[in-house]
């Protein structure tokens, strides 16, 4: 059996991607299991999304606790600890990160000792497709071609997930065209290999559960006020940028902003707090008189 | 090896319903069961099923709107999870009464508080006692097969009575894996349209129905009636599971075995993760320790002959409830040693708490408790019930309390 672990922020097209792989693998005639956990369920907060492929019926369920492969959607995840992508990766385990950094200075974020692939995907979505939606395409089919499935498999299972959206035929060739390019990427990369024997991590010592007094024990918060402390700011993909001299300060995107991360500076000219700011764009499709861009978060 | 189509549990409870050909299907949102009246509302909007789907403003009117329906003659889906079905609650109970064949499907979700998502089965377990059956799934294709089953169990003359089939939320709700449909022409063989004999509400003949029976004697007729009906189905559940068999290859027993002939350890779970329990017995197995899994698929009425008829004579049973009942422990254990007590030949039981909240069950707390069947076996005494909780996990929780604001102490 291989285990693929997929690991992204809420829009960014992970769940689709383990399932191009997943209906790839299902194309192939493999056993297939794949089904993703949302975590908060909030856009740009971390989601995981796991994909099995057997060839005999699948006896495992849920989380994928010793992945063999892993796919990143972006490097910010390596560092979150609600994310914890390389969280059970053994020497066994590939880790695949999207990202412009090189693997040197990814391996000393992580420490990861696994082996790293790193690839700007990012980029190539952008090229081919002048949106992020598409990076969903990028990473399930690379994916598929690091489990040692066909280009012909790949574009079939993303023939099946493109067929449940809305997307124009144009914009369906070009996530065709984007698989293409996607696949050839990882032509000098070598598969991931099932794993000879299937001997887990060591047994984890079971903990008894004990009495506590209710100041414990009632699932109450005393430390409130303290979300701020959780900066949401590296979930943002694009980041909102204000040019001031077409700002007419109708203060739309200081009511609209669903995070409260714009104020007023004391010239009533709003002032984004990027420390929170999720990259929504609310604001930068609310402004009246395009006032704001989004701009590509380079990290 | 494969075939067939990729399906969620959810997509699969609607394609249940579908091929049911439900003619009325009353709906109420909630994670994790949402995708499933997502999908019969498409359906019906786009004209691919004849059913009337309304939205409905709780799952109290869903459930009262269900029972009236299906008390009319129709054929009633609908579904729902955790906190709705504690809210529609009090007409569990009345539309059972009602004793109106309809299917209810409960995508498990453990209970608040504190509140959460993911699956264990305290939400349909609450229900054991409303008169429902009850069939809980391990597998996509089993929720298929289930309301299939479920409509022809509830309709049957010697039954009428509602149905839950429950799934579990994420680890199968939002699965997919591989499912057969059957074509709708043989599901149409194997489940004719819905002609009730005895249907209670039409315009043109009124009648009463649910009248207020005071004194005792009417009511312990009626509700012993229900019981009654309830253990019809321990043999209805294996004519149609037969006929369903012939027909479509998949045969369901009330209980589900793997591995349980000649097996002397033996594990007792119930829905999705009883494939995890399946994967436990065959790594053990594979090291030369003879394990079997017993898996609670009809859990009302309570399959206790057959129950106790495949546990009796082993070294050791251990029930892992992925439930809790303050107070008492796991809710089916005690059901199941009772089915075991009149056996001359009983086994150690062991009380084992596992998966609360959706939280996984290890291969390491599944050794343990291997190991713990190996000690009840040698006559060791066994505290019950055990909770299956690793150290990261506790020290996990340990952090999270801290950044609460409480002050942990080692």
């Amino acid at each position: 059996m291989l285990r693929i672990r997929f690991h992204g922020r809420g829009g960014q097209g992970m769940k689709t991607a383990s399932r191009i792989l997943g209906s790839a693998a299902f194309h192939a005639g493999l056993v297939v299991q794949d089904s993703p956990v949302y975590g908060a369920e909030r856009r740009g907060a971390p989601m995981a999304a796991f994909t099995r492929i057997a060839r005999e019926p699948i006896h495992e369920r849920g989380a994928i606790t010793q992945p063999d492969l892993v796919v990143v959607a972006d490097d910010s995840l390596l560092s979150d600890p609600a994310a914890q992508p390389l969280a059970g990766c053994d020497r066994a385990s590939t880790v695949l990160v999207n990202s412009t950094k090189d693997e040197t200075t990814l391996r000393s974020i992580t420490s990861a000792t696994t082996r790293l692939l790193v690839a700007d995907f990012t980029t190539l979505v952008l090229q081919s497709t002048q949106t992020l939606a598409s990076l969903s395409t990028a990473l399930g089919v690379i994916a598929t071609r690091l489990v040692g499935l066909t280009l012909a498999d790949a574009l079939a299972g993303l023939d099946e997930e493109l067929a449940a959206t809305h997307l124009a035929e144009p914009q369906k060739a070009v996530n065709l065209q984007l698989a293409q390019a996607a696949y050839a990427l990882a032509d000098s990369w070598t598969p991931v290999q099932e794993r000879a024997d299937e001997t887990f991590t060591p047994a984890q010592p079971l903990a008894e559960v004990t009495f506590d007094p209710p100041r414990l024990a009632v699932p109450s918060i005393y430390a409130v006020g303290n979300s701020p402390e959780r900066k949401t700011g590296n979930w943002r993909q694009f980041r909102p940028v204000l040019h001031p001299d077409l700002c007419t300060r109708c203060w739309i995107c200081f009511v609209r902003c669903p995070e409260a991360a714009i104020s007023l500076d004391a010239n009533e000219y709003p002032i984004v707090d990027y420390d929170e700011c999720k990259g929504c764009l609310l604001c930068v499709h609310e402004c009246p008189t395009h006032a704001f861009t989004a701009e590509k978060e380079e990290r | 090896m494969s075939q067939g189509k990729l399906l969620t549990g959810n997509a699969a409870a609607a394609w249940g319903a579908r091929l049911a050909d439900v003619d009325y299907i009353p709906a109420f949102p909630i994670t994790p069961q949402t995708e499933i009246i997502e999908l019969l509302a498409q359906w019906a909007a786009e004209g691919e099923i004849p059913a009337r789907f309304v939205t409905m403003d709780s799952e109290h009117s869903m459930l009262t709107a269900a029972g009236a329906a299906a008390a009319a003659g129709a054929r009633v889906f609908t579904a729902t999870s955790s906190q709705g079905l504690l809210y529609g609650f009090e007409m569990l109970y009345t539309i059972a009464g009602w004793r109106v064949p309809l299917v209810l499907v409960n995508v498990s979700r453990a209970l608040a508080s504190p509140i959460t998502l993911e699956a264990d089965h305290n939400d349909i377990l609450a229900a054991r006692d409303s008169g429902f059956v009850q069939i809980h799934s391990e597998t996509c294709q089993e929720v298929v097969d289930s309301i299939l089953m479920a409509y022809r169990l509830a309709e049957d003359q010697r039954v009428m009575l509602p149905v839950l089939v429950n799934l579990d939320g994420f680890t199968l709700s939002f699965t997919r894996e591989p499912v057969t449909l059957p074509a709708a022409t043989e599901v149409a063989e194997f489940l004719p349209p819905y002609r009730p004999n005895h249907a209670f509400i039409r315009g043109d003949k009124p009648m009463a129905q649910g009248a207020a029976v005071l004194g005792g004697a009417v009511y312990s007729y009626f509700r012993y009636q229900q019981h009654l009906a309830q253990e019809n189905v321990l043999t209805v559940h294996e004519d149609i599971a037969e006929e369903f068999a012939s027909r479509f290859g998949r045969r369901y027993g009330l209980i589900d075995t793997f591995q349980l002939d000649d097996a002397d350890y033996v594990l007792v779970m119930s829905n999705a993760f009883a494939s995890k329990g399946k994967a436990a017995v065959q790594r053990w197995r594979a090291q030369g320790v003879k394990a079997g899994l017993l898996r609670l698929r009809v859990l009302r009425p309570f399959p206790a002959a057959a129950i106790a008829a495949a546990l009796k004579g082993r070294k050791a049973v251990a029930v892992i409830d992925q439930n809790l009942a303050p107070g008492s422990g796991g809710i089916t254990y005690p059901e199941i040693v009772t089915a075991l007590y009149q056996e001359k030949n009983r086994p150690p039981v062991l009380s084992v708490i596992g998966g609360l909240g959706g939280k996984d069950i290890s291969a390491a707390e599944f050794d343990a408790v291997l190991h713990d069947l190996e000690r009840a076996a040698a006559g060791e005494r066994i505290v019950s019930p055990r909770l299956l909780y690793t150290r990261s996990e506790q020290e996990r929780t340990r952090a999270l309390l801290k950044i609460a604001g409480k002050e942990v102490t080692a």
